[in-house]
């Protein structure tokens, strides 16, 4: 099997992004993707059976929607749909320099090997576990945002949003705009905390866009009458198998008001959007080194100034290397590319130094907008320890409590990493992995250690990253004899 | 109830599948998830002691959103599927609310 | 500097559970060990208790024949070890002892059972040797072209997550003391005791963490398939070999497999745990995991491994094809040179006992109650001798003696 020059995990801005730098310079590449078509979650298209006239015309969409154009229109890119990869397989003896992929699509699983993997597999909502949670209903917010932009679906009637990132004004825009009723927008933190923004006037210049079409946003919530809170948020969601209601209250200096101020918002739906915790379980499952950043999206990928891991031949771009939005995937996504042309010998060390210039340049302002961005949206630990009650589901999988856990760390004092607490517990050993409840086994289990985040560590990552049907892996063996 | 956004959206003629026992309309391109939120069924599967799943990250990643799902012309039996990244087929047959140790 | 009468090198079963032994004996105890408890092979193996000789020793059963004899007895003792084993820790262990079977498919693996049950039960084993129409009865998830198989009314599983911290809580509660996160890497003998030197390893914890000096009258080396590293620090060569074995487990499924299931010439080892999941694995052969404690080790699956491992099982047990794989990982055994346990005191260096070698899952509660015994006393409940690491004195003849 001869290997394609560079196989990317991941069609969103940085995937199509270092696709299309890394075809223009002449290599192979394939793109793998588990959705139908290019985007990623940025830009999730609706199926092709779904017609949409001027879909996300936005202008904060524009730059993105122009990557996807270019790169939905270049033949040279080989894009490999509805596909997940299941891991870093063994490397071949006779090929030790290149990587093996486990691939799982339509057609069963297979194997695809590749001189190098860019990974850019994105991130997903942090789930902020609380009362009531696992009720129907309570949604991550990108999940109810991803229903209006590719199915056109307003997935309920009545909707609160709850957290502490911006996003959430978006989605409930969105929401309202395709006909759904807002009936509040809740931030845990203080006005203030957000407006720490404006300690940075050139910051905030150069960013003006972003922030015109969040201003833009706020004023049209306005003016339908919805109620954008901070300093508030929702403590307990409240029904019978289908939310009815969620239960709010106030924060002063971070500590929940009193029981009898709480006040109950009737709904059906309710969007959680605290942040975003980053897909980092393939390179780690590859061993690739990796840091803990508690705001832009736990466990995150060590990378270079080029976006090399510490694995040879295993890039990574996006959000994968630490949150930090579409904007700065896409030049992390080219500046990957122009790592791996330059590995692959076909620029040398001062052509892709010169490509690479203006790439580095816009790199620094998108990524310091980022880091303030990232640092407003997350409220502090305290919030979550409020949320977090014993009662509180820490791993829907397995359905393990707050209090259960905690209960196994007092009864073994020699548990101290997060793997000897998931082989205890069995956190995160379900279906999902542990890619969500990792975030809070990890803070939690620093907390009651009093040790750092990196002394826990990780969850080893396992292939396959997602569960695979036996007989989809045994169509194959047949074929392998 | 979940509604289709219809302004400005051109959607392919309505094919049929079953949602535990209910025959219900969707279009193609759409996703099981959005027959579930359509039909008003969201508990997905139900776990070991009893609770309820349903959609939450929509994105095929936390995997609370399995239902058995039956496809004409495929396997015999049920097989358990992400109903966000299963596209719907005419004929598709889903079950909601079951348990994962339950036999399909 | 931290003193006491053993240092045990290895927080695995062996090393947590003569802890607990040894400090019920009296003794003052320190774990020492380089990641989290339980994090080598004792907490990545599946957790079947087989009694039965196992496919590994019945390969070369004719080269082995005088060695094996001597674990059948031992094996009886395991057994009645293991009944007592939730009673005696306080602690479900989601043990369950329901029988094992070992099948087979073809005529000449129908005759290796049949040889197999002639030498184990004029041992003293309980077996029964199953036919086809019994088997259907007992065991209908299996598919027909299982021809018979040997029933070992003992075997069953535990939860290997568990038992080890189960064993250091037990222990700890009588006063033994536990260092994670603390890897050694010096070991000298002084005039009438020995001293230990430990660094931090990347996952050690604040409190024990760092560099710490020890001193002691004993050492036991536990570190499993990592025993022969851990001795070559006190000068001795000990014949053990770490193997990475792929192991597989599948989502949680309605019950399906009530025994430990086993092959007499497949490479195959399946059973399903109280939540449903099935583990399956066998000796399919994995790439040894670097344990560097950071948790993000590699962790490479060979495909032919898991493939080979999955139809094998998928041809015997033919409904697992209705599930999912949910993880691969790689588990690791500790193979001596001659297949039978270091168990003992080696000659070279007094005082320095070591408790390795393979099952060592099912026979870690043994292991460690008789060396723990040899330590204390000076003589075991049972004779321990053939297993003694004298027999590989020979190649630690030029070996220089620790220290000096």
């Amino acid at each position: 099997m001869r290997p394609v020059d560079l196989a990317i995990v991941g069609a969103g801005p940085a995937g199509m992004a270092a696709a299309l730098t890394a075809v223009a310079h002449g290599l192979r590449v394939v793109v793998i993707d588990e959705q139908q078509q290019a985007g990623g979650q940025i830009l999730r298209q609706p199926p092709a059976a779904i017609r949409v006239r001027n879909w996300l015309r936005d202008r904060v969409y524009r730059r993105q929607q122009q990557l996807l154009q270019r790169a939905q229109q270049d033949s040279r890119i080989e894009w490999c749909w509805q596909t997940t990869v299941l891991g870093f397989l063994d490397r071949d003896p006779h090929d030790p320099a290149s990587q093996r992929l486990w691939l799982h699509g339509p057609g069963g699983t297979s194997e695809l090997a590749a001189r190098s993997v860019l990974v850019a597999a994105g991130c997903h909502d942090l789930a902020v576990p609380f009362p009531g949670w696992n009720l129907p209903g309570v949604m991550a917010a990108g999940g109810l945002q991803a229903m209006v932009k590719s199915q056109q679906l307003v997935p309920g009637e009545r909707f609160v949003f709850a957290g502490s990132h911006p996003l959430q004004l978006i989605v409930a825009d969105q929401i309202r705009r395709g006909g759904g009723e807002v009936a509040a927008v809740l931030f845990a933190q203080p006005l203030g905390a957000m407006l720490g923004v404006r300690k940075r006037p050139l910051l905030m210049l150069r960013h003006l866009g972003k922030l015109l079409h969040i201003g833009g946003v706020m004023w049209r919530l306005w003016r339908a009458g919805i109620p954008v809170r901070f300093g508030s948020t929702v403590v307990a969601a409240e029904g019978e198998r289908q939310l009815a209601a969620v239960r709010v209250a106030r924060l002063r200096d971070g500590v929940f008001e009193p029981e009898q101020t709480r006040e109950d918002i009737a709904c059906d739906h309710l969007g959680v959007c605290y942040s975003f915790l980053v897909a980092s379980e393939l390179p780690r499952q590859a061993g690739a080194a990796v840091s803990w950043s508690a705001e832009r999206g736990g466990w995150i990928v060590d990378v270079d100034g080029w976006q090399r891991s510490s694995v040879a031949g295993l890039y990574a771009a996006g959000e994968t290397t630490g949150v930090a939005g579409a904007d700065v995937a896409r030049e992390e996504g080219e500046l990957a590319a122009l790592a791996v042309l330059q590995d692959q010998g076909v620029l040398d060390a001062a052509q892709a130094e010169k490509l690479a210039a203006p790439v580095r340049r816009r790199l620094s302002s998108l990524g310091e907008f980022a880091a303030v961005l990232a640092q407003i949206s997350l409220p502090p630990w305290g919030v979550f320890e409020q949320l977090l009650t014993d009662s509180t589901t820490l791993c829907k999988c397995q359905g393990i409590s707050v209090g259960e856990f905690g209960g196994l760390l007092q009864e073994h004092s020699t548990i101290a990493t997060a793997n000897s607490a998931k082989l205890r517990s069995r956190t995160g050993m379900g279906l999902c992995q542990g890619r969500y409840c990792g975030y809070f086994v990890t803070r939690l289990l620093a907390r009651h250690n009093e040790i750092s985040a990196a002394e826990v560590g990780p969850f080893s990552a396992r292939s396959p990253v997602k569960p695979v049907p036996i007989a989809d892996i045994l169509a194959r063996e047949r074929e392998l004899g | 109830m979940a509604h289709r956004i219809e302004t400005g959206v051109e959607r392919q003629p309505s094919l049929q599948i079953e949602i535990d026992g209910v025959a219900v309309r969707v279009h193609p391109g759409e996703t099981v998830a959005a027959a579930l939120l359509l039909a008003g069924r969201e508990h997905c599967y139900t776990t070991r002691d009893g609770e309820p799943r349903s959609l939450f990250c929509n994105m095929g990643s936390c995997f609370e959103c399995l239902v058995a799902v039956s496809v004409p012309g495929e396997a015999r039996e049920p097989r358990w599927r992400r109903a966000c990244m299963t596209p719907v087929s005419e004929g598709m047959r889903v079950r909601t609310g079951k348990c994962l140790q339950e036999t399909l | 500097m931290h003193s006491c009468d053993v240092a045990i090198i290895g927080g695995g079963l062996i090393g947590c559970a003569a802890a607990f032994y040894l400090t019920r004996l009296g003794k003052r105890v320190i774990v020492l060990e380089s990641d989290a408890l339980n994090g080598g092979a004792s907490g990545r193996n599946a957790g079947s208790l087989h009694f039965q000789l196992e496919y590994r020793l019945l390969e070369y059963q004719e080269q082995l024949q005088d060695h094996i004899a001597h674990l059948v007895p031992f094996t009886r003792r395991a057994i009645e070890q293991w009944r007592g084993l939730e009673t005696l820790l306080g602690e479900d262990l989601e043990l369950v002892m329901h029988g094992g079977i070992m099948v087979a498919e073809t005529a000449d693996q129908l005759q290796r059972l049949q040889q197999k049950y002639e030498f184990e039960t004029r041992h003293g084993m309980q077996l029964e040797l199953l036919s086809r129409s019994e088997l259907r009865a007992r065991a209908p998830y299996l598919d027909d072209r299982v021809q018979g198989a040997l029933y070992c009314a003992d075997e069953g599983h535990c939860n290997p997550r568990y038992l080890t911290l189960a064993y250091a809580r037990a222990a700890q509660r009588l006063g033994a003391v536990f260092h994670t996160g603390s890897r050694v890497h010096s070991v000298q003998r002084l005039r009438h005791e020995w001293a230990l030197a430990t660094v931090a390893s990347v996952a050690g914890d604040a409190e024990h963490g760092g560099r710490a000096d020890y001193r002691c009258d004993t050492i036991l080396n536990a570190a499993g398939a990592w025993a022969a590293d851990v001795g070559r620090l006190a000068g001795v060569h000990l014949p053990i070999f770490p193997v990475g074995l792929t192991m597989n487990v599948t989502e949680e499924a309605p019950p399906l497999v009530g025994h430990l299931v086993q092959h007499v010439g497949r490479r195959l080892s399946m059973k399903q745990v109280r939540e449903g999941n099935l583990l399956i694995g066998g000796g399919w052969s994995a790439r040894l995991p670097e344990l560097t404690g950071t948790g993000s080790a590699a962790a490479r699956p060979l495909y032919r491994s898991v493939c080979g491992n999955l139809a094998t099982a998928a041809e015997v047990v033919p409904a697992l094809r209705k599930l999912h794989l949910l993880r691969t990982w790689t588990g690791v055994t500790g193979v001596t040179a001659d297949q039978l346990p270091l168990l003992g005191e080696v000659p070279q260096l007094p005082r320095y006992f070591v408790a390795a070698g393979g099952s060592g899952f099912t026979f870690g509660p043994t292991y460690a109650e008789l060396i723990s015994q040899l330590i204390a006393a000076g003589e075991t409940a049972y004779p321990i001798a053939p297993f003694s690491p004298a027999r590989f004195s020979h190649i630690n003849m030029f070996m220089r003696e620790a220290g000096h």
